[in-house]
């Protein structure tokens, strides 16, 4: 038996004449059929707080100086931040698929004001391509071949 | 019968005045190869158990009437093909709705919701009769055609987790028919409807799970309809310090 | 607050989308330069030593890119995190989880807008 949804989900505003059994959650949900990569989806948000706060962290280092920054980098050998790393990698990889090539497109209206939308077709490969130029910028500026 | 196999369907059954809550009957019952699921419910209606109470009307996927959880997924019973299930099927109420009796649901709570987006052409001032039709091009139908085709079947209803666990939201048909006359060329209530998507419950009580675009039997979108009363909204509010409009109500 | 909350939902939920898309497009690249391959050693003597991380961290661009790349990401983690809680528990503990997760949000951006000022 799926679990009860709240009692007062799709009820009228006024109780009607009979008694009625209470509402229940989608079956499937949460963990079966595609409600689990949904939910995947939303455990990922983990990775959007953690990994802010480590990049929070690299601001910090770089303004506390040399050794400060050592030291981070130092720490981020250890094996449990280096797998967090690789685990939030994946979880990244895992949003941007379903956010660029799932959700993203349809959500943009016909019409912002006088802007048409793009034809819906060329926008996932857009961003697609934006994904590549972007990553392979901040590889390139990283890497200290630029600037 | 020669043509005629057995499937066995675990049908939900409520009796609100004997039973506390939902239970489940099984029956056994012949099916021919081509029968949806709700010949087979009439089937059990007609020839086995006369006290099975189920909604239907057209059978052709117009009405809207007969959508239930077929193994745990809302479905328009008349357009689910048994050749598509195994020999036990598993048919109860959409989920998400208080049951009223066996596998009917109860509507007023989504009439409510449907009311509240105001589904019909606002205008500031309506033209005389005598002013001609309001003309509409091919383009302009274009941009919210799509969203104009939901049957009220409620099964984005019954698959949106949001629609369970939030009971002020207003659910996923509702938003996309107010989306549809927002985008509306000859209508002109796009703020007042706005105004309702952004209050509680409205279109960012939404988490974008897509439950409902997925089991749409007329490919209506109702969730690319959400989030683009989102950003319209945001696009709206933003406007709104820009050059504040009297908050018509 | 849940009325408060409601009325800023529009707000929240443009930094919710600018966090998925600032996440998703830049993230990736940065966790694997910064995270994995330069502490492991991968990248060429002196890519990120010091002298050079914090000369470009803390040109303007570098400080705008740093603070986005902090601040909309967990403006969205904050607003997704509440929607799985909503999804996993009903809307129940709504009115404790939503103002804590806009507050750490909030606490956040202001902590970020003074480290990258501090560069």
């Amino acid at each position: 038996m799926a679990r009860l949804a709240d009692p007062r989900a799709m009820s009228p505003s006024r109780p009607g004449r009979t008694r009625t059994a209470p509402p229940v959650m989608p079956p499937l949900f949460p963990a079966r059929g595609r409600y689990r990569s949904y939910m995947l989806f939303g455990a990922c948000c983990v990775f959007f707080l953690l990994s802010s706060l480590l990049f929070l962290r690299v601001v910090d280092a770089l303004a506390a100086g040399p050794e400060a920054w050592d030291d981070l980098l130092r720490q981020f050998r250890h094996p449990l931040y280096l797998a967090y790393n690789v685990a939030a990698l994946a979880g990244f990889v895992f949003t941007a698929r379903r956010f660029f090539f799932q959700l993203f497109a349809k959500s943009q209206p016909p019409r912002i004001g006088p802007l048409p939308r793009p034809p819906l077709a060329v926008l996932p490969p857009l961003l697609g391509a934006a994904w590549v130029a972007a990553t392979a910028l901040i590889f390139c500026i990283l890497w200290g071949a630029f600037p | 019968m020669s043509d005629r196999q057995k499937k066995t369907f675990v049908i939900t059954r409520f009796d609100p005045d004997k039973d506390e809550v939902p239970k489940t009957q099984t029956y056994e019952i012949p099916v021919r190869p081509d029968w949806k699921v709700l010949d087979a419910l009439n089937f059990i209606k007609d020839e086995v158990d006369g006290t099975l109470s189920h909604r239907w009307s057209c059978r052709m996927a117009v009405c809207g009437s007969c959508g239930m959880m077929v193994n745990g997924e809302p479905k328009l019973t008349c357009k689910t093909a048994l050749s598509d299930y195994g020999d036990t099927v598993e048919v109860g109420p959409l989920s998400n709705f208080p049951v009223i009796r066996d596998l009917v649901v109860e509507l007023e709570g989504f009439m409510e919701k449907f009311k509240a987006v105001k589904p019909w052409i606002l205008r500031a001032k309506e033209k005389a009769p005598e002013e001609g039709v309001y003309r509409q091009s091919p383009a302009e139908l274009e941009a919210f055609k799509q969203f104009s085709m939901c049957i009220n079947c409620m099964l984005c209803y019954a698959a949106c987790p949001v629609v369970g666990n939030e009971p002020d939201y207003l659910g996923p048909a509702a938003i996309a028919l107010g989306h549809r006359y927002n985008l509306d060329s000859r209508d002109e209530g796009d703020a007042e409807r706005n105004q309702v998507f952004r209050e509680e419950g409205g279109v960012y009580s939404c988490s974008y799970a897509n439950e409902c675009s997925e089991v749409c039997p007329k490919n209506v979108d109702p969730a690319a309809a959400i989030n683009q009363a989102k950003f319209l909204a945001v696009v709206d509010w933003a406007k709104s310090f820009v050059s504040p409009r009297s908050r018509k109500k | 607050m849940k009325h408060l909350i409601a009325r800023l939902e529009p707000v929240i939920w443009a930094l919710f989308g600018g966090g998925f898309f600032v996440g998703c497009l830049l993230m990736p690249a940065f966790i694997f330069m910064l995270c994995i391959a330069a502490p492991l050693g991968w990248l060429p003597e002196g890519a990120l030593s010091y002298e050079r991380a914090h000369a470009l961290a803390a040109n303007p661009i570098g400080r705008l890119a740093l603070f986005v790349l902090i601040v909309l990401p967990f403006w969205n983690g904050a607003n997704h995190l509440r929607h799985f809680v909503i999804d996993l528990r009903g809307i129940r503990s709504d009115g404790v989880v939503a103002p804590a997760c806009y507050a750490a949000a909030l606490v956040v951006t202001g902590i970020a807008a003074v480290a990258v000022g501090k560069l």
